[in-house]
């Protein structure tokens, strides 16, 4: 059971369960399954009520071993079986007590790295699996064990790594640097004469676990990322938005305007607007604000009023201008029903019911909106 | 390089040289991320030019042999078996059939003398009785892989790389043995120029490690031509 920790994290603001944080080499779930094939296991299921998709998505993913995996999602934590083991440390240690803060989610981050360095360091392979592929390290680098180097990542001269260093796949390290007790996630940069003590770089982001500060921006030259940031509205939806937004043209949008819980201003009516407000979301899809196909936006109130349960699942999930709930007819988060349909799709990859939606809003006739309110 | 920190960042508020930081940093990033796509460009216009190059260039062979196979025992030429590719994702190895028709259902009345342990994770044995009289030719000589060129150029696998295993072996794997299906599997690699088949599985391993740590064009380039004698006297290969 992947547990629910994404209240908590208030300090790294990962988009992704505790449980697909990187420790070492790969995230935390996938030293479990090398714990299952280890222990011969042929079956593994996986619950969270954490951001399923992105779980999902993973574990559809994760072909390398050799396991048959069953995932479901659950609406708390407490609705996982009891047998169901908690993936929240390393398979192979005693689990010390649960994180109550996020930093204290990112010292356990740390010292499940620690462990899993001083694994490494035992293992007669360490030469062999210490450092990955295609890596350019300078003569002149120092590099002090345990620590762990990904693959295609570029050490500059007089540069110290180590103890306890794990350096991400494609991060360039330039010169005169010291990386001790630190994780830099994959493609980070980190400038010359730079030091890095307890610190995680996780996409340009700083956090230091010793000083318990978050830098956001940061000077590029100093530490940044060379992950491409990808834009949240893929172009090929936005092109969409265009094309049914001047097929809607004439169709009466309702008059004013409402904030959603996460602060984004939408035209419309959130209670009444029903399928008609779409008009004037369209625009922001093309902003690249909204996307075409997610779930539909809520307003604080309509997700305070939801179930428990369901409000966690769909306050992470993509909003969208149209929802599989669109498709079965309930086009209002007001419609009891509609959560019902936006958090089963909110518990599935982002964009596996895109082409029924897709579908649906092809064959919907925008003359008939005017008449009819929802 | 020796630098001392105060007198780089003593230069921090002079006109200008953020700036230029900022620019020498974006520059570095890019030349970095151009030359890890490069790389990886380069293994697969090996694999392509290699591959394209070895199916004219044995084209009489693969005539021969497919005449050959078919007059043993008028058994198909070309034998697909399930391999495990890389990230664990299964893709059909085209190979010569070597062995007879029903080489698979014999198979399990043999494990009890297989080389690599009955309990091993993969199999093998001298004077294996299901192999055709072609067979043990095509495999002394490697022909019997020639095939995979095609494979190569599918891009389902590199003419470097560690050897795609069956998912049966998969299913015996340990997790650090999964290891060696990060990459893209491929005809050949360390173990088959050093020892072929009389390296043990855990010593696959190792080798298949080794090189993926080390992997390179030049590298590639040079295991390839190694491969050539190694094929040639047949060393390991029965």
């Amino acid at each position: 059971m992947l547990p629910d920790r994404a209240a908590m994290d208030d300090v790294l603001r990962s988009p992704v369960p505790f449980a697909l944080w990187t420790v070492g080499d790969q995230c935390l779930l996938h030293h479990w399954l090398d714990h299952a094939v280890n222990l011969g296991m042929e079956k593994v299921q996986v619950f969270t009520a954490d951001r399923p998709a992105a779980v999902r998505g993973l574990l559809q993913e994760s072909t390398l071993w050799p396991l048959e995996i069953e995932f479901r999602s659950i609406p708390r934590d407490e609705d996982a079986p009891a047998t169901a083991i908690t993936v929240d440390w390393l398979p192979w240690e005693e689990n010390p007590p649960a994180a109550r803060s996020g930093w204290e989610m990112l010292d356990r981050a740390a010292a499940m790295e620690k462990l899993w360095l001083d694994r490494l360091l035992e293992s007669e392979d360490y030469d062999l699996l210490s450092i990955g592929a295609s890596c350019s390290i300078h003569p002149e680098a120092e590099l002090v064990p345990p620590y762990f180097i990904g693959d295609h990542v570029s050490i500059g001269p007089g540069c110290r790594i180590g103890p306890y260093a794990v350096i991400g796949e494609g991060s360039v390290v330039c010169g005169a640097n010291v990386v001790a007790h630190s994780h830099l996630s994959a493609r980070s940069f980190l400038g010359p004469v730079t030091a890095l003590e307890h610190c995680r770089l996780e996409n340009g982001v700083l956090l230091s676990l010793k000083n318990r500060t978050r830098l956001d921006e940061v000077e590029p030259h100093l530490v940044s990322s060379t992950v491409r940031r990808e834009s949240p509205v893929p172009w090929r939806e936005r092109f969409d938005a265009l094309r049914i937004y001047l097929k809607m043209r004439g169709t009466e949008a309702p008059q004013g305007e409402f904030q959603t819980f996460n602060g984004l201003t939408l035209p419309g009516d959130p209670a009444r607007g029903g399928l008609r407000n779409r008009v004037g979301w369209l625009p922001l899809v093309w902003q690249g604000k909204l996307r075409l196909y997610g779930v539909l936006p809520r307003t604080n109130e309509q997700l305070e009023a939801l179930d428990p349960d369901w409000r966690g699942t769909l306050r992470h999930a993509p909003a969208g201008v149209f929802s599989y709930a669109d498709c079965l007819g309930c086009h209002s988060p007001d419609d009891p029903e509609e959560a019902l349909h936006a958090a089963y799709q909110a518990s599935l990859p982002p964009d596996s019911l895109a082409g029924q939606i897709h579908a649906y809003v092809r064959n919907l006739s925008f003359q008939n909106l005017n008449r009819s309110p929802e | 390089m020796k630098i001392d920190p105060a007198v780089y960042w003593s230069q921090i508020n002079q006109d200008g040289e953020v700036e230029r930081w900022i620019r020498g940093a974006r520059r570095k990033m890019l030349v970095w991320n151009s030359t890890i796509m490069i790389a990886r460009a380069m293994k697969r216009g090996l694999d392509l030019g290699g591959s394209i190059g070895a199916l004219i260039a044995f084209s009489p062979i693969f005539a021969i042999t497919a005449l050959l196979i078919k007059l043993e025992d008028r058994g198909p030429v070309f034998f697909r078996q399930n391999r495990v590719g890389a990230g664990g994702r299964l893709f059909g190895m085209w190979k010569f059939r070597s062995m007879v028709v029903n080489a698979d259902q014999i198979k399990d009345q043999l494990l009890a003398v297989n080389q690599h342990g009955e309990s091993g994770v993969t199999f093998k044995m001298k004077d294996d009785p299901r192999i055709t009289k072609v067979g043990k030719w095509i495999r002394k000589l490697s022909i019997d892989e020639f095939p995979q060129f095609y494979n190569v150029l599918c891009g389902d696998m590199s003419l470097v790389g560690p050897r795609p295993p069956l998912p049966r072996e998969v299913a015996e794997y340990k997790a650090s043995h999964l290891r060696r299906l990060r990459v893209k599997p491929g005809i050949t690699c360390l173990w088959q120029i050093g020892g072929r088949s009389e390296i043990d599985f855990e010593g696959q391993v190792r080798l298949d490690l080794q090189y993926i740590r080390s992997s390179s064009v030049s590298f590639d380039f040079l295991i390839l031509l190694k491969t050539l004698p190694a094929v040639l006297f047949g060393k390991g290969a029965y």
